[in-house]
């Protein structure tokens, strides 16, 4: 140990560490120690978590329109560790609101805003405004839907200041719209002058932190002020405590929950922006001013919160820090809290609420599962959001949202008017089943002009799985002739044949079933159902092949027959079905996406 | 205050700042170093094919021929044909075969070109001077111009094409 103090007494000749510690650790806090005051060490803990955090995510990261959604997605995928620590900088994000938020609530309550410490209260107003600014131009980068549409709203928000509004909505994001400019914009404030300006307002907030010392309880007595503690060890073990809460936290939230990525951003999709629940309250506050008063949500009430709380010193400049001596300042903050939680807590309401947004909810997810799916297979260079609406199903989906799911239900989605048969499970044995017992039911062709076939649901249940197996067979190219099924007596004795074509010929009265549920037997179908094979006079559908591009017209196909996989078991009344079948054309999707939509 | 107490409040903070430090920065350097350890970029594997058979010289000169590769990975990204790398072709005399050799010099990795005039190779960065049958002839090169396999599928020749690690004198894949 001699040895040990030996060389510490060197270097500290040299550099003399000791009295810079000292004037670290022995900072005399009146009063004591107390858990008041751990909310400003864990502030600036969170921010050094989000300086490490944030280097590696910049490690990984390409701040371009085409790349940088497909690089997050790569760094969650295939780098270990990597998804724990892009949800660590993303929980921290919203641990430094709350814990900045709780200072600063402790500080009005102390009174700590009052003279001398009118400069610690604004710089640390500034340090806030920067949180905000770090959050505004993070949720942009991974470049997915929310932070897309989201930071949209913030920037047209922007443009409809009065006067200047256009050209600071052109500076902020880099141009006449969105795109590489905005991005590199962005990620060039969130990862190099946001941090710089932030570095230098927490120098000068702890500087004069330390020149006017902490502000006790108003509530403490004068002879318990009297009693003086150093920092270490009582208060930094109070800070370590806390911190370490904190950190358990955030570490909790990334490992279940991660953070969040969405499909990729997409100009074209109607996607429904929602900002980070910390600027829900703004959000909520745009939906009750209308045109012209638009600027009160926007720029006046805003505006005005921010004035008060950089005057609050000014306003409330008596020389009492107890409660009652400052009623009115302590009522307007508290009711400025209690308007932001309500604002908040309706903006969540009304959207939980909205069936609407549910729907969008499960596609939004559905896209995003399976953009991350697509990724994995690597990113074309046209980027991730090509490669999505690339996507057959993904397409497929959309097409069969706007043109097909106004006549036909599918999973969850029932239109608000049944007039085409029910395609969840489309082309599944439990659906060739459903038809085969009951073709008028109002969920099949009930509510169609197609009728005149029988039920069946009256046949054993080995004669009904025969004639199952014989419709399901047809679609591969060389299913056997019906004479060679189990079912070629069934099909004899209720006449089938009167009615449907088992073999190249369309003479009949029925839809053909050669190649029934193939490929190419739907896409006749989608392409022109009132084609004399198939449902001829008794067709509502409308003609595709006039109104939507082969492409379009394809992809509707793929999503329609990949129902059968899509499917879960339990989605169709009949679930006996006999197992999973493989299926000649389509990939199933390898994750378990939601049915569809 | 107790020195006892002020002890045990002294250990608490060191082994929870601890603690909070390994939280953050095990997985920071995890994923930190991870490429390290990875194959980011993905150019040719196996055998790509170059040239037609007949359109070598039969006398033996050196031909300079890209290597482009379908669709080569980097990253998160899967790009369209690209030329990923460039060799050397040349028959040898008789029915011996043909000698491919990549285009990198194994000295720092620059290009090394050819020269007709002296029927030799010539690296431009360190002027590493290599024969036809790409030993080092002069220079500062530790070894010899790096050769490929080589094989003829359906009059196509095709190189397998890969990188070797640049300063050793022993010849590795990386």
């Amino acid at each position: 140990m001699d040895g040990l103090h030996g060389l510490l007494d060197a270097v500290d000749r040299r550099i003399g560490h000791r009295r810079l510690l000292d004037l670290a650790l022995k900072e005399e806090i009146p009063g004591g120690a107390s858990w008041a005051y751990v909310f400003g060490s864990s502030a600036l803990i969170l921010f050094f978590i989000q300086l490490a955090t944030g280097l590696l995510l910049a490690t990984y990261y390409s701040p371009s329109a085409t790349d940088a959604w497909a690089s997050v997605a790569y760094l969650e995928r295939a780098i270990p560790f990597g998804a724990f620590v892009r949800g660590m900088h993303h929980h921290a994000a919203s641990a430094m609101v709350i814990i900045v938020g709780l200072h600063l609530l402790q500080v009005v309550l102390f009174g700590a805003y009052k003279a001398p410490r009118e400069a610690n209260w604004l710089s640390g107003l500034g340090l806030l405004g920067l949180v905000l600014a770090f959050a505004l131009t993070g949720y942009l980068l991974p470049w997915d839907q929310t932070g897309y549409w989201a930071t949209k709203v913030a920037t047209s928000i922007a443009g409809t200041l009065p006067v200047v509004g256009d050209l600071v909505q052109r500076i902020a994001q880099g141009g006449n719209d969105y795109g590489h400019l905005t991005l590199t914009r962005f990620y060039a404030l969130h990862v190099i002058l946001l941090p710089l300006l932030t570095l230098v307002l927490i120098g000068a907030h702890l500087a004069l932190f330390r020149r006017h010392g902490v502000t006790p309880s108003p509530a403490k007595s004068p002879e318990a002020l009297s009693k003086i503690e150093q920092l270490w060890p009582t208060q930094l073990a109070y800070d370590a405590m806390f911190a370490t809460v904190v950190v358990a936290a955030i570490s909790m939230l990334s490992l279940t929950l991660g953070a969040p990525l969405e499909a990729p951003a997409d100009p074209a999709s109607n996607f429904i922006a929602r900002p980070e629940w910390y600027f829900l309250f703004l959000f909520q506050l745009l939906k009750y001013f209308e045109g012209p008063l638009q600027i009160m949500g926007t720029v006046i009430l805003p505006g005005l919160a921010t004035t008060f709380l950089l005057l609050l010193p000014f306003l409330d400049s008596g020389p009492s820090r107890r409660l009652r001596d400052r009623k009115p300042w302590i009522a307007a903050m508290g009711l400025g809290l209690v308007g932001m939680a309500g604002l908040t807590a309706l903006a969540v309401r009304s959207d939980n609420r909205d069936p609407m947004i549910a729907a969008q909810r499960v596609i939004a997810a559905t896209e995003a599962a399976r953009a991350k799916e697509l990724a994995a297979l690597g990113v074309p260079v046209e980027g991730p959001t090509h490669m999505l609406s690339a996507d057959p199903l993904t397409r497929g989906a959309r097409v069969f949202r706007q043109e097909c799911a106004t006549c036909h239900p599918l999973g969850d989605e029932v239109p608000e008017e049944i007039k085409g048969p029910e395609l969840t499970g489309y082309g599944s044995r439990a659906w060739i089943r459903q038809v085969l017992r009951d073709p008028d039911s109002p969920r099949l062709f009930g509510k169609t002009k197609v009728s005149g076939m029988d039920a069946y649901a009256h046949l054993s249940s080995t004669d009904l799985e025969a004639l199952v197996e014989l419709v399901y067979s047809r679609r591969v190219p060389d299913a056997p002739p019906v004479e060679d099924t189990k079912a070629a007596a069934l099909v004899e004795e209720h006449e089938c044949g009167n009615c449907h074509d088992f073999e190249e010929a369309f003479g009949l009265d029925g839809p053909s079933l050669f190649g029934y549920l193939s490929e190419s037997w739907v896409r006749s179908v989608v392409d022109q159902a009132d084609a004399q094979h198939l449902y001829d006079q008794a067709n509502d559908m409308p003609i595709f092949s006039t109104r939507l591009s082969e492409r379009d017209r394809a992809a509707v196909v793929v999503f329609v027959l990949a129902q059968e996989a899509l499917t879960p078991k339990d989605r169709w009344p009949s679930v006996d079905d006999p197992g999973p079948v493989p299926s000649p054309r389509i990939e199933p999707a390898k994750t378990s996406t939601p049915s569809g939509l | 205050m107790p020195e006892d107490r002020r002890t045990v409040l002294k250990v608490l903070s060191g082994v929870l700042g601890t603690g909070c430090a390994a939280a953050i920065g095990v997985p920071v350097l995890g994923a930190l170093t991870a490429p390290a350890v990875r194959v980011t970029v993905k150019g040719a594997r196996g055998f790509v094919p170059v040239l037609a058979l007949e359109a070598l010289p039969l006398d033996g000169t050196p031909v300079g021929i890209p290597v482009v590769v379908e669709a080569p990975e980097d990253a998160w990204s899967r790009l369209p044909p690209t030329e990923v790398g460039a060799v050397y072709l040349r028959r040898l005399p008789g029915e011996q075969g043909i000698l491919a050799f990549t285009t990198v010099c194994p000295h720092l990795g620059c290009r090394i070109d050819y020269q007709p005039s002296r029927q030799h190779f010539v690296c431009p960065c360190h002027e590493s001077v290599f024969g036809l049958d790409g030993q080092v002839t002069s220079g500062p090169s530790p070894r010899g111009m790096d050769d490929l396999g080589t094989r003829v599928v359906g009059g196509q020749i095709e190189v397998e094409f890969m990188r070797f690690k640049t300063g050793t004198a022993r010849k590795v894949e990386v």
